[in-house]
Formats: C-alpha cells, sequence, structure tokens
C-alpha cells in the first residue's frame, strides 16, 4: 500500500504543471542581463591568472569563507578602498565623492581631458644602470568585509560589515627581467565604511596573510605554486613587460585591441574601462604607449569627467568615471603633469551590500614609478 | 576543478556565470514553472543568477554543490510569489476536477481518471502545506535535489530535510488516499 501510495504521488507530481515545467520558453533575455552585470563585475584575482597586480583587489580568505554558509560569517571582498592613508594630505581627504570640487570640473570633456593628459606625456622612461631596478609603488585601500547569517538570509536580508584596508606594495623590477623581482606588502590601518549593526558591535579588523611580507622571484613569479605557472617574456601576461611591447600605438587599433580583450566578457565599455585602468596603473606600462592608451580611453563610450579627485598618496588629479549599476569607476589623471596617478571606485544606489551608502569611496590606488639603486631600498622622493 | 563546485568568488565572473547559466538556467525555470507560472518564473530565473552573481563570495565550494545554493536563492525569491504559488495549485485542483465530471467512466479510462484524480488532489495538498514543507518537497520531486543540497538550498541539516520529506509525503499520500478509497466506494 505504501509502495502503491508512492508510486501515485510521484506521478501526480510529474503530472501536475508539467506543461509549465518542461516549456521551452527562450532564457535569453535572463542570460543577456546576467552577461551584461558579470561582464562588469569585479575582476578577480585569478584572471588574467598571473598577474600579481590583480591579486590586490580581491576575495581574501575564500579558503576560510562561507565556512560559514549555514549560520556563520562569510568573508568577502573586492576591489575597492578608501583614501585614508597620508596623514598630513588625507586629513582633508575624502571618504564620499559627495564633497565640493575645488575647481569647476564640469564644463571639461573626458575626451578633452585625457587627450590634454596624453599630450603632456613627454617622459621617457629611465634607462637602468646596471644593479638598478625599476621601483613600483601602488598604494591602495581596498574592500574587506564579512557577511553573517545562513544562505537564505544572505540573501532575503543580508547583514554584516565592511571595512578598507589599506595596503602599500612595493615591487622592485630588474632591468633583465628573467632575474629576480621582489614584492614587498606593508598593511596598514583599516577603517569601517559600513556596517548592519552598530559601530560598537562590529568586530575589529583582522588583517590578512597575504597583505603582508616579501615575496621573490624571476620575472615576478611571486607565487611559484600558482597554476598555470608564469612564463618569462609571457606576451599575455599584463604584470610583465612584454605584454605592453607589441601593443599598437594607435589610439584606433588600441581601442579595438582592447575589445577584443575582453570579447570573453562581452566588450562592455565598462569592462574595457576596467581592464584598461588595469593597464595604465600597472606600472609598466611604457611611456610611448600611455598616450595613445589614454586617447583610447577617451573614446570608451559613457567616460565623463566626474570630480577632482585625490589618491591615496595625496596627489590630486581629475577623475574620468564610467558608471554601472553597483558603481563608478574612475581612472584619475593629472593633465598638467600628463601623469596617470590612480584609481577610485565610488559605491552607487545599488551597491553589492546594503549597508555601503551610495558616495562611499570603496576602492583607491595610487601608483609611482621610480628608479631604486637596490633591490628592496626605496628610492628617494 | 569540480564543475558542480566552481570557485565562483575567484573566479572570471563572466566566464563563471555563462557556464553556471547554461548549466542549470534550464532545469532551474522548470523548476520555478512549475510553482509559479513560466511568466513569473523567466523573471525569477533573471534574477535568481544576478543575486547569485552579486552574492558569488558567499558560495563555499568546500560545502556543498553549488546547485543547493543556487535553488536556495531561488527558492527564497519565489517566495515573494507564494500567494500566486497557492492560487496555482487551486486553480490546476478545479480544472482537473472539471475534467473528472466531464468524462465518462469508462473501463478503459479508470486509470487515466485515477491519475487525474491524483494530480487534482496533489494540487489540493500543495496549497494546503506550509511553505517549509512544499520547498522540501519540490526541491526534491521537480528540481531533483539531493536531500544534502535542499540542505545546503534550505539552510536546515540535511537531517531535517529527509524527516521533513518523510512527513510531508506521508501527509500528502493520506490526501491521496481516502478519497481515493471514497471513489472506489461510490
Amino acid at each position: 500500500m505504501t509502495e502503491r501510495g508512492d508510486h501515485e504521488l510521484d506521478e501526480a507530481l510529474a503530472s501536475l504543471h508539467l506543461e509549465a515545467r518542461v516549456s521551452d520558453r527562450s532564457l535569453d533575455d535572463a542570460r543577456a542581463k546576467l552577461m551584461a552585470e558579470a561582464s562588469s563585475a569585479s575582476a578577480p584575482a585569478s584572471f588574467p591568472s598571473k598577474s600579481p597586480f590583480r591579486r590586490r583587489g580581491l576575495v581574501v580568505g575564500v579558503a576560510a569563507a562561507a565556512a560559514a554558509l549555514v549560520g556563520g560569517a562569510v568573508a568577502f571582498g573586492g576591489s575597492g578602498g578608501a583614501p585614508e592613508r597620508q596623514p598630513a594630505a588625507q586629513s582633508a581627504q575624502p571618504t564620499t565623492s559627495q564633497q565640493p570640487t575645488k575647481r569647476d570640473v564640469s564644463l571639461l570633456s573626458a575626451s578633452q581631458v585625457l587627450n590634454d593628459t596624453a599630450d603632456k606625456i613627454t617622459a621617457t622612461d629611465p634607462e637602468l644602470r646596471p644593479g638598478q631596478y625599476r621601483y613600483i609603488e601602488v598604494r591602495g585601500s581596498y574592500l574587506r568585509g564579512f557577511q553573517v547569517g545562513t544562505s537564505q538570509e544572505v540573501v532575503s536580508a543580508p547583514t554584516g560589515y565592511t571595512y578598507l584596508a589599506d595596503v602599500t606594495y612595493q615591487t622592485w623590477i630588474p632591468g633583465d627581467v628573467t632575474r629576480e623581482w621582489l614584492e614587498r606588502r606593508v598593511a596598514g590601518d583599516a577603517k569601517l565604511i559600513g556596517s548592519s549593526t552598530p559601530a560598537s558591535e562590529v568586530p575589529a579588523y583582522q588583517p590578512v596573510d597575504t597583505d603582508t611580507g616579501e615575496r621573490r622571484g624571476a620575472c615576478g613569479d611571486f607565487f611559484p605554486k600558482a597554476q598555470p605557472k608564469k612564463v618569462c617574456g609571457d606576451k599575455t601576461d599584463m604584470a610583465q613587460p612584454a605584454f605592453y611591447e607589441d601593443l599598437p600605438r594607435d589610439p584606433d587599433q588600441l581601442l579595438a585591441w582592447l575589445r577584443d580583450y575582453t570579447s570573453q566578457r562581452g566588450s562592455a565599455p565598462t569592462t574595457m574601462f576596467h581592464f584598461g585602468i588595469q593597464f595604465l596603473t600597472s606600472g609598466i606600462m611604457p611611456a610611448d604607449l600611455r598616450g595613445p592608451f589614454l586617447r583610447a580611453m577617451a573614446k570608451i563610450d559613457g567616460v565623463k569627467v566626474v570630480e577632482e579627485a585625490s589618491t591615496p598618496d595625496g596627489r590630486t588629479g581629475i577623475a574620468l568615471g564610467l558608471d554601472s549599476d553597483s558603481e563608478r569607476r574612475d581612472l584619475i589623471v593629472d593633465p598638467e603633469k600628463g601623469e596617470v596617478i590612480g584609481e577610485q571606485t565610488v559605491a552607487k544606489e545599488q551597491a553589492d551590500y546594503p549597508w555601503i551608502k551610495p558616495g562611499t569611496v570603496t576602492g583607491s590606488v595610487s601608483v609611482t614609478t621610480k628608479v631604486a639603486d637596490a633591490i628592496g631600498v626605496v628610492p628617494a622622493s | 576543478m569540480d564543475e558542480t563546485r566552481p570557485d565562483l568568488a575567484n573566479a572570471e565572473p563572466a566566464a563563471a556565470f555563462a557556464r553556471l547559466f547554461d548549466t542549470h538556467a534550464r532545469a532551474l525555470h522548470g523548476y520555478l514553472a512549475g510553482r509559479v507560472g513560466v511568466d513569473i518564473a523567466d523573471d525569477l530565473v533573471a534574477e535568481t543568477f544576478l543575486v547569485a552573481l552579486r552574492r558569488r563570495a558567499t558560495y563555499d565550494p568546500a560545502q556543498a554543490p553549488v546547485r543547493g545554493w543556487l535553488y536556495g536563492i531561488a527558492t527564497n525569491l519565489a517566495r515573494n510569489h507564494v500567494r500566486t504559488e497557492i492560487r496555482g495549485y487551486r486553480a490546476s485542483a478545479r480544472v482537473y476536477a472539471l475534467r473528472e465530471a466531464g468524462t465518462e467512466h469508462d473501463a478503459q479510462i479508470v486509470d487515466r481518471l485515477d491519475a487525474q484524480r491524483h494530480t487534482r488532489l496533489l494540487a489540493d495538498g500543495l496549497a494546503a502545506l506550509n511553505e517549509q514543507e512544499r520547498d522540501v518537497l519540490l526541491l526534491t520531486s521537480w528540481a531533483g535535489l539531493e536531500p544534502v543540497e535542499v540542505a545546503a538550498a534550505l539552510g536546515v541539516p540535511a537531517s531535517t530535510v529527509r524527516s521533513r520529506l518523510h512527513r510531508v509525503r506521508q501527509k500528502l499520500k493520506a490526501h491521496l488516499r481516502p478519497t481515493d478509497e471514497e471513489n472506489r466506494d461510490d
């Protein structure tokens, strides 16, 4: 009787609403919506997998992450951070983009600013004498946070908190890139930028291991166990100078190349802009490529002048931004000096986490390059 | 890499979610369409994957296959349409009742009639279940999830899923049976 009852129940379940359940409705719209957003989502550390630079904005502590999918705390992360690193210059540093700008940039067009900046790039890359190193310093504030609750609550009523953690990356690259490079990471302060509970109830920030320490390796192979293995001179590895050598120097050709490079992600303007920023702020783009690359960026649909902005190392420039639903990504340039000085990310209404207020700076990075006389020695300013 | 446990938090989002969508969207649409109808299912499929994308860092491949997590999001979103869902079962129950009434009790179609009656009673029974019971039953039956996946979807222990499933099946079998016996007495 029970078996028969089971059979009857299963048959009834199989036939109820069968027509709806096997309908072949097109899912194209749903897929297109997903891909549009996915293509502008923060790129992960693993892509391009060989780039140490991409590790910075990344989900940290994923291994420990959702150990608590059910009823625990889940680590999450993303690109982003708030500029708050420089003591003197930073006392007036914005934590949101809502503060007044110092001069009227509203009349400028993005292409004008980018092209002006490109015009001013007269610098040539310094020749390294034997024993000298190219020194790249990246100061950034990156989003680190936790989400609490069951897998259902994480979706329906997310709770948690978000810190911005400062990390400085110092990289020494030898003239002969097949020799040993050095990367030093120095963790700084962390600041709570949002939480679903009163700040007094939020646990203190716990630094992550990957934000500190020194790593060495030829060709920038700082993580020798990573797969796939880093190959010296790999022209597909944006963290190696070889990546930039053969790129076209014509803005239109560069734009076409950027579109092609991001084609697997749909080549959305936000995606192209994101990767363009990654390349421009890598610190290893050659001087003769920076000008045409900026002119190519000026041609991306929707890029606009946003405001005057400061970088974590206290320099000021003009932010050129491109909006997505959840955030605005900015490239910060100094048109007077012809320099790309950094980038920032600003939360919008549909921020990934409801406790992040629109206008909050959720990521910021500044880049400087110098010549160092020896590996591990920070050049004088 | 285990395709059933993609590392969504670290993977390049577009490539990872294109794969996720292509693997699961059709079946997910079927599950949702059974519950809330094809039109709302169209929207919910899109919404499910967008939520999954935004919350990708909360999925831990070490804990369970991604399917349960995905269906958990979908099931949660479907809760906003629970009234539509219940109206749907009641409407189905009425439709099947009308079909029964309009059919001759010919010996050759008794089996089919039984099946129709069971479907009507099931629709009626589903409308009377509470949400947790319906979720466990339909995630198992229509979505084809294993208890451990249902557990991941609903955020409850697998043992709870098994006992809840047993209870709800007993309840529905009882719902199908007495009427069956009554009809045989006719």
